[in-house]
């Protein structure tokens, strides 16, 4: 399934995507990559300032956690109802339905690099806070990218046959948001209550990219790692099962 | 599915036999599902999944040359053969052979993106019907459809602002570029203007002539006496006539549904 005339359809799609959506109007663009920073800002100044949440380097941290669950959540609420309104499409013609989810994806994983790194690399040059560490942050994007792949395919074929699973998803993603430590640092969850901590995979990933940039430790990185690869294969194990035994369901309630 | 050669047939479809499940027909939506679940816990994981037949035991087969018109009313399962074909559903049970590059269509006015530009939107439609070509054969071929669909200026316009007509000229124009080993074309005649469709008409019979092997979907017993060589007609489920006599195919069906149908 993923041959070059695969990756091609994906590349072709993703890059048409973002034309389009940036044709629509200039300020488009400009709003993508404006909207996690000011939320960004907005968090940092509330948490740091007002909450007065002591940690060093805060917005570092936050930084970390953030981008990633906007990246996440993003992907979620625009590529589960993909399919769904693509259906003219794929009733129409023979188009993997693949090609859609994962140009939607890597349309929203291209706006979570820009918008990272505009507000990293000035964070990193005024606070010199920074280390050899950033070289395992490739990794750690490798494997929100297949994370989120996935579990935005998995729930886009589950919105065909119930079509309110996007605003299920968008309800739980609004509960995860509070119960994953993006701005607070895990350590301050009661030790009896870890346990449930460690079964939120996004936990994982945002620890193993904020790694590359806050922590600057290896200790628990290949505990991080071999977790999220567990989720990772789980979700693609659940995913195909679910395309090959639903496939007929799926086009026909498209 | 698997590729043949042309010592064999091209397409064999053996022993097809494809269902749906009805089960999402009752719970639409997770929330149903949720309370489903709640109430009877055991019985929602026990209960049996009813599925409806759409196809049963269907076998054919054709060889290069051959123009396959495929009869039946609506529901007769006439489009999930065609996907079936198209490797866009996986039968039951059964085995199916087809070409590699198999093309198939079932509307005649598609767009991948409305915002972006006809010539755009005709280049991300080549990219799913000719994925095998290099892409600089890909923008010839695509420059040849968009001057084929007189469409001129309105090209480099987005696809929004077109009308149904101009869509249809467009997406025909693309879908008839080339010729492959087996085209599929379920009801993609109608919708543009009178002189459009005269043009088309012509590039896509010459298409069909080019073509290993054509199947042909409509309810225009005129284009199958004229296009095709062969006939199937499907009725509950069922393949009810396979052969070369249309007009006794076209007479089976109306005796099943009376003078009225077409």
């Amino acid at each position: 399934m993923l041959d070059s005339q695969f990756t091609r359809q994906v590349y072709l799609q993703t890059i048409y995507k973002i034309r389009s959506r940036y044709r629509k109007t200039w300020t488009g663009f400009l709003w993508v990559i404006l909207n996690p920073i000011i939320l960004y800002s907005v968090q940092s100044f509330i948490f740091q300032l007002v909450l007065k949440i002591e940690m060093p380097h805060y917005t570092i941290f936050l930084l970390g956690g953030l981008l990633p669950w906007i990246f996440i959540n993003s992907s979620l609420d625009m590529g589960i109802p993909i399919l769904t309104s693509s259906s003219h499409l794929l009733k129409g013609l023979p188009i993997n339905p693949l090609v859609l989810i994962l140009s939607q994806v890597t349309d929203n994983f291209f706006n979570f690099l820009v918008t990272f790194f505009i507000i990293l690399i000035p964070v990193l040059t005024f606070s010199e806070h920074w280390s050899l560490h950033i070289l395992t942050m490739p990794f750690s994007l490798i494997l929100i990218y297949i994370f989120t792949a996935l579990i935005t395919t998995y729930l886009s074929f589950l919105n065909v046959p119930y079509r309110d699973t996007k605003f299920v998803v968008s309800f739980i993603m609004s509960i995860m948001y509070f119960l994953t430590p993006i701005f607070y640092p895990p350590e301050i969850i009661p030790e009896n209550l870890q346990f449930f901590l460690h079964l939120n995979p996004i936990f994982h990933l945002i620890e193993l990219f904020r790694g590359a940039i806050y922590q600057h430790s290896f200790s628990k990185l290949g505990y991080h790692v071999f977790v999220s690869l567990i989720y990772i294969s789980m979700l693609a194990a659940l995913t195909y099962r679910y395309w090959r035994s639903k496939k007929n369901d799926i086009y026909h309630l498209l | 599915m698997t590729s043949t050669t042309y010592s064999e047939p091209l397409v064999k479809v053996e022993n097809l036999h494809v269902s749906y499940e009805q089960d999402h027909y009752q719970k639409a939506s997770l929330r149903d599902l949720f309370i489903k679940t709640i109430k009877s816990p055991i019985q929602s994981f026990l209960a049996k999944r009813s599925s409806h037949i759409v196809l049963d035991n269907i076998s054919f087969s054709l060889n290069k040359g051959d123009r396959l018109g495929i009869i039946g009313r609506n529901g007769a399962g006439k489009t999930t053969l065609c996907r079936c074909l198209a490797n866009m559903l996986t039968p039951k049970y059964g085995t199916i052979k087809v070409p590699d590059r198999t093309r198939a269509i079932f509307s005649n006015a598609n767009s991948v993106d409305p915002f972006l530009t006809g010539r755009e939107n005709a280049l991300l439609l080549g990219n799913y019907l000719y994925p095998w070509l290099k892409f600089k054969e890909l923008e010839a071929i695509i420059n040849e459809a968009c001057d084929f669909s007189g469409l001129g200026a309105a090209l480099e316009t987005p696809i929004y602002t077109y009308s149904l007509g101009m869509q249809t000229r467009l997406f025909l124009s693309v879908v008839t570029s080339i010729p492959c080993d087996l085209m599929i074309l379920d009801e993609v005649y109608d919708g543009a203007d009178e002189y459009f469709k005269e043009l088309a008409q012509e590039r896509i019979t010459n298409l069909i002539e080019q073509s290993g092997a054509v199947i042909l979907v409509s309810h225009n017993s005129e284009l199958f006496k004229k296009v095709c060589n062969k006939v199937i007609l499907l009725e509950g489920q069922k393949l009810i006539y396979e052969g070369q006599d249309i007009d006794h195919a076209l007479a089976l069906y109306r005796s099943f549904h009376g003078q009225n149908a077409q």
